[in-house]
């Protein structure tokens, strides 16, 4: 008979790992490719902490500050790459370098709190971090600001993701809140530790189909999904009775249930050799689990939340405070040089790792090229600078999104003044809301022109968050 | 006692003065109008605010598994934290949303435990009431462990449903599969997941009078985090929870059992945010003796405190002003005081210098930097939940780093690198408040540890307690833990703490009345811990829900 995923062949399958444990075994999967047209598009989040030091990062072309322009990447020399990028140097043909991009619900959220005229939480790095997925409006709590409404991967996973799969994972860390939310105020469920998230993963991985009649503890395998089918239909009874917030509550559990009857009952074998090996930095532990669950197509939406990582990683001394001492102070004009340049290596080093996952990402062949070449891969951080600027933030999409994105190009969007928050001046460009309408179109979802919100005030100027980022494709 | 409206309006009229709304702009139309809101209107009027379902939090699951099956419980994969509303607890009923990754793990753990429920002899006989694995044994088990799973006796259309799913499952596998697959079955349903309030009866036009199981439930879950026991249950089935003497007497026997220390503790841990210990890095050269093992002692030794003031008669102002402890050798060095005979032994600590639990390690190395205490740490912990009063946070810009000395000027005090640092009058709106309390502390260095000085320099703990209806200058921490624990404020708040807790999210406008007799019973009764509790769930209200749409 062909059996489903379970406990019983996980532990086998854990207790075994140890004798293998050491080396990734890239998956490869002869009888999808085989019959496959083309690969799925993925998408992979990457998200760090701090923000950037602009002039360690950009690679702008001189004078051309007010102009909309793009160049290609593909003749740059390792030392014509900014200090910060140029660990993904080896990447330069599937890397856009999107500069000039500005958060504008961030700048609006401060107008916002002073017209409700209550004691909202103005934190750049808390409304930073409500916002980044979310693009809407933070959800004020008593304390603290968080996001107010689901975030673009739930959005996009549950597009995208497929019955009895994972629709999206969040994978890694906290800076101060959550980014990725289920609902306002819900962060969605994060995994902070490999391991674990590996079992997770592995928990929706068939195993092989075995010959011969079936043993008491594969009936009762078997038996799992009709042990969810019997609770889920227990819902039914009880749905009637609640209130509308609580129906509906109770409800995405039973749709969960459901999902998860599917994935259990799924057998059709995939090929596909998940393993996982609990060495390296954690970061990097997480960037080889997400490229196994993206090429068995477990999930197609991964977000990983980098680790804050500390002072011996990138060279200082552990008494240092990253936060305090380094970031505050890498003003570059204002802040002190250990500020400075402890906060552009912090961010080389975070570039070293987002190469890695490229570099696994990039070794998977599938139909079109290869893992890589059908994903949007999105490096973004909470904020643009460790000072809190939230104009020019840096990001960096590598893949091609299967055929969406025109990679190998830095692009560059034009400035303009406007007034923010307890009336200073700040210049910015295009809003940077609108790259999570690019990467709703870059996954297939052509028909949104808005995620969240579609228009923010600030200042008077009415900023359009509709449509996607211009140039990209 | 003093109403809580007043509290707000007190609270955001000292903010105006003080300029503390200053970063947000007018505040014309918040705080204050909200504060209208809750306004006791009619002190005798019943009226109760919202009873959302609430899911098991992790505690709750893990409490109700072990009590649920017994026996041996093995390992099931842990969940996805409940703990994501900062200021709130882990019961809020809006936090406790299913994910997809809660109801995988669930999955995996109720095969598992489907498991242990036959293979374990202790758990068997709790779980199976019979020993003749027939089709007449299998319904038995059904309706047992369907009641106690679901908290109440199935209905008709359940029992059949489920002996129907056990038949099936004897038939085409075994008894014991039968029963394993039964069990996982129901730990994956709404009744066992959730706790759902949907039977009872009309109290009057507006409210529904909770069913016997359904307020039994409510008692166990507020009281012990679990499910009701089997004399519970009992007493449910009987009828014997209509009268307020009824539902008082089991309140005190649920009171009476470790079960409601654990809880008490989990509370306190909540509340109070006992956890943030365990994450603090102490420099090392100056703090050698901080590690894992003084984290976590200092933690236990704060819950300890709590726990023996709470049951022994203990009121809000012990909480403040008892210099009873209870130490291990890692504390007993913190606080400079010999070794104790045995670990945990109680000893008293000196009271001119410890006395509260402001005064211990678990709240002073908690609320501080590695090198030093943080006054504006410890003072907006006093606000925020001592006295109930929202913060605003910095704004955006503001310079939240550890002030520094300068290398080239004479020895300073950490008082004075924070009392420079917010000096500009853009700061002192909120830290004239927030550091009148925060400055309080300065008798404790990073890890806790008691200075009279600082540098060669005398350390100045000199503060003046704004807002707490008591309002006074004092010195020292244990003078301002004085002022506290008589403090209407605080005693307030702690009432409408636990008001929280045990409905497992904020206060509504239709609760004002309720909390402002919780709060007067508090007062009337001396600020008796234990028989706070007794009040919340021995008030109409407890037995109430509102009729909602359904």
């Amino acid at each position: 008979m062909s059996r489903s995923p379970f406990i019983i062949d996980r532990r086998r399958f854990l207790g075994t790992l140890g004798l293998t444990a050491g080396s990734l075994m890239l998956p490869s999967f002869p009888g999808r490719r085989a019959h496959a047209q083309s690969a799925p598009k993925r998408l992979v989040l990457f998200i760090t902490p701090h923000g950037t030091v602009p002039g360690r990062w950009h690679m702008r072309q001189p004078g051309r500050d007010n102009e909309e322009y793009d160049y290609s990447l593909s003749g740059l020399s390792e030392s014509q790459f900014s200090q910060i990028l140029r660990p993904l140097h080896r990447h330069r043909d599937k890397l856009l370098i999107v500069d000039g991009l500005a958060r504008m619900v961030t700048y609006a959220e401060e107008y916002r709190v002073a017209d409700l005229g209550y004691a909202g939480d103005v934190n750049r790095h808390h409304i930073g971090q409500a916002h980044l997925l979310t693009n809407t409006w933070a959800f004020q709590g008593a304390a603290t600001a968080r996001g107010g409404a689901h975030s673009i991967d739930q959005e996009i996973g549950n597009a995208v993701g497929q019955p009895g799969r994972w629709n999206s994972r969040v994978y890694g860390f906290n800076h101060q809140h959550a980014y990725n939310y289920v609902g306002a105020n819900q962060p969605a469920p994060r995994e902070q530790n490999p391991q674990a998230a590996f079992n997770d993963i592995l928990g929706l991985a068939p195993a092989p189909s075995e010959a011969g009649e079936p043993s008491r503890a594969d009936m009762l395998d078997a038996a799992r999904a009709s042990v969810l089918d019997m609770a889920s239909e227990e819902f039914a009874t009880v749905l009637p009775k609640l209130s509308a917030a609580d129906r509906e509550k109770l409800e995405r559990h039973r749709t969960l249930v459901r999902d998860l009857e599917v994935g259990v009952n799924l057998s059709a074998p995939m090929g596909c050799d998940p393993s996982f090996s609990a060495q390296g930095h954690v970061i990097d532990q997480f960037s080889r689990l997400t490229t196994m669950a993206l090429a068995c197509d477990l999930t197609r939406v991964v977000t990983l939340v980098t680790q804050d990582i500390p002072g011996n990683e990138f060279g200082v001394s552990p008494g240092i405070d990253m936060h305090q001492d380094i970031a505050h102070s890498s003003d570059e004009n204002s802040g002190s040089s250990q500020g400075v340049e402890g906060m552009t290596e912090y961010n080389r080093v975070y570039a070293e790792h987002f190469a890695y996952l490229l570099d696994q990402l990039d070794s998977v062949q599938e139909a079109g090229g290869t893992l890589l070449d059908n994903s949007a891969v999105v490096w973004v951080s909470e904020l643009g600078t460790g000072t809190h600027e939230i104009s020019r933030v840096p990001n960096v999409i590598a893949g091609g999104a299967g055929g969406y994105f025109r990679p190998g190009r830095y692009v560059h969007y034009p400035q303009s003044a406007l007034t923010v928050g307890w009336g200073h001046q700040a210049q910015v460009g295009p809003a940077h809301e609108r790259l999570n309408v690019s990467l709703m179109h870059a996954m297939g979802m052509t028909d949104r022109n808005y995620f969240g919100l579609e228009q923010v005030s600030i200042g008077g100027q009415t900023i359009s968050l509709r449509d996607p980022v211009p140039r990209l494709t | 006692m003093i109403h809580t409206t007043r509290l707000l309006v007190v609270a955001s009229a000292i903010a105006l003065l003080a300029g503390c709304e200053g970063l947000i702009g007018d505040a014309e139309g918040g705080p204050a109008r909200a504060a209208e809101a809750f306004l006791c209107q009619n002190p005798n009027a019943i009226t109760v605010g919202s009873s959302p379902v609430r899911r098991l939090t992790n505690t709750e699951y893990e409490n109700t598994i072990r009590d649920l099956l017994g026996g041996n419980v093995p390992q099931v994969p842990e969940q996805p934290s409940d703990a994501v509303l900062e200021g709130s607890f882990e019961n809020d009923a809006q936090s406790l949303g299913p994910s997809d990754v809660r109801i995988a793990r669930y999955e995996t753990a109720a095969m598992t435990l489907g498991e242990h429920a036959v293979n374990d002899s202790t758990a068997r006989n709790r779980v199976v009431p019979c020993a003749t694995a027939d089709a007449d044994c299998g319904r038995q088990f059904v309706e047992s462990f369907g009641k106690r799973a679901f908290r109440r006796p199935l209905t008709e259309a359940e029992l059949s449903r489920w002996v129907d799913f056990f038949e099936s499952q004897r038939v085409s596998i075994d008894f014991d599969a039968a029963v394993q697959l039964t069990v996982a079955a129901m730990l994956q349903t709404p009744q066992f997941l959730y706790r759902l309030e949907s039977e009872g009866s009309a109290a009057d036009a507006n409210h529904i009078e909770l069913s016997q199981h359904e307020l039994a439930s409510r008692l166990s879950y507020f009281l012990w985090e679990t499910m009701p026991d089997d004399a519970l249950l009992a007493a449910a089935d009987a009828g014997e929870l209509e009268t307020d003497t009824q539902l008082e007497e089991q309140a005190r026997r649920l009171l009476a059992d470790r079960r409601a220390r654990d809880a008490v503790r989990n509370f306190h841990r909540q509340w109070l945010y006992l956890d943030r210990v365990l994450d603090e890095d102490k420099v090392a050269e100056l703090f050698p003796m901080w590690g894992p093992q003084a984290r976590a002692s200092a933690k236990e030794e704060t819950l300890r405190f709590i726990e023996t003031t709470f049951f022994e008669g203990g009121t809000v102002e012990d909480l403040f002003t008892s210099n009873l402890a209870y130490v291990d050798d890692v504390m007993s060095e913190l606080y400079d005081i010999p070794a104790p005979s045995e670990p945990w032994a109680q000893v008293e600590l000196d009271p001119t210098e410890r006395a509260g639990l402001l005064s211990r390690v678990a709240f002073l190395a908690g609320f501080a930097h590695e090198a030093n205490g943080s006054p504006p740490l410890r003072g907006v912990f006093v606000m925020e939940r001592l006295l109930c009063e929202p913060r605003p946070s910095p704004p955006a810009n503001a310079d939240t780093s550890v002030p520094e000395p300068d290398p080239n000027a004479g020895p300073v005090t950490n008082r004075d690198l924070f009392e420079e640092r917010v000096a500009p009058s853009a700061c002192q709106g909120c830290h004239v408040r927030i550091d009148g309390f925060g400055f309080g502390f300065e008798n404790y260095d990073a890890a806790g540890i008691f200075r009279s000085e600082e540098n060669g320099l005398p350390v100045d703990a000199s503060g003046f307690a704004n807002g707490i209806g008591n309002d006074a200058a004092y010195e020292g921490a244990v003078e301002l833990q004085n002022l506290l624990g008589q403090s209407e404020v605080v005693r307030d708040c702690v009432a409408k703490q636990w008001f929280t807790y045990a409905n497992g999210r904020p206060m509504e406008p239709a609760d004002t009345c309720q909390v402002e007799a919780i709060q007067a019973e508090l007062e009337a009764n001396g600020g008796d811990l234990v028989e706070l509790l007794v009040s919340i769930v021995t008030r109409p209200e407890f037995r109430l829900r509102t009729k909602g749409e359904s």
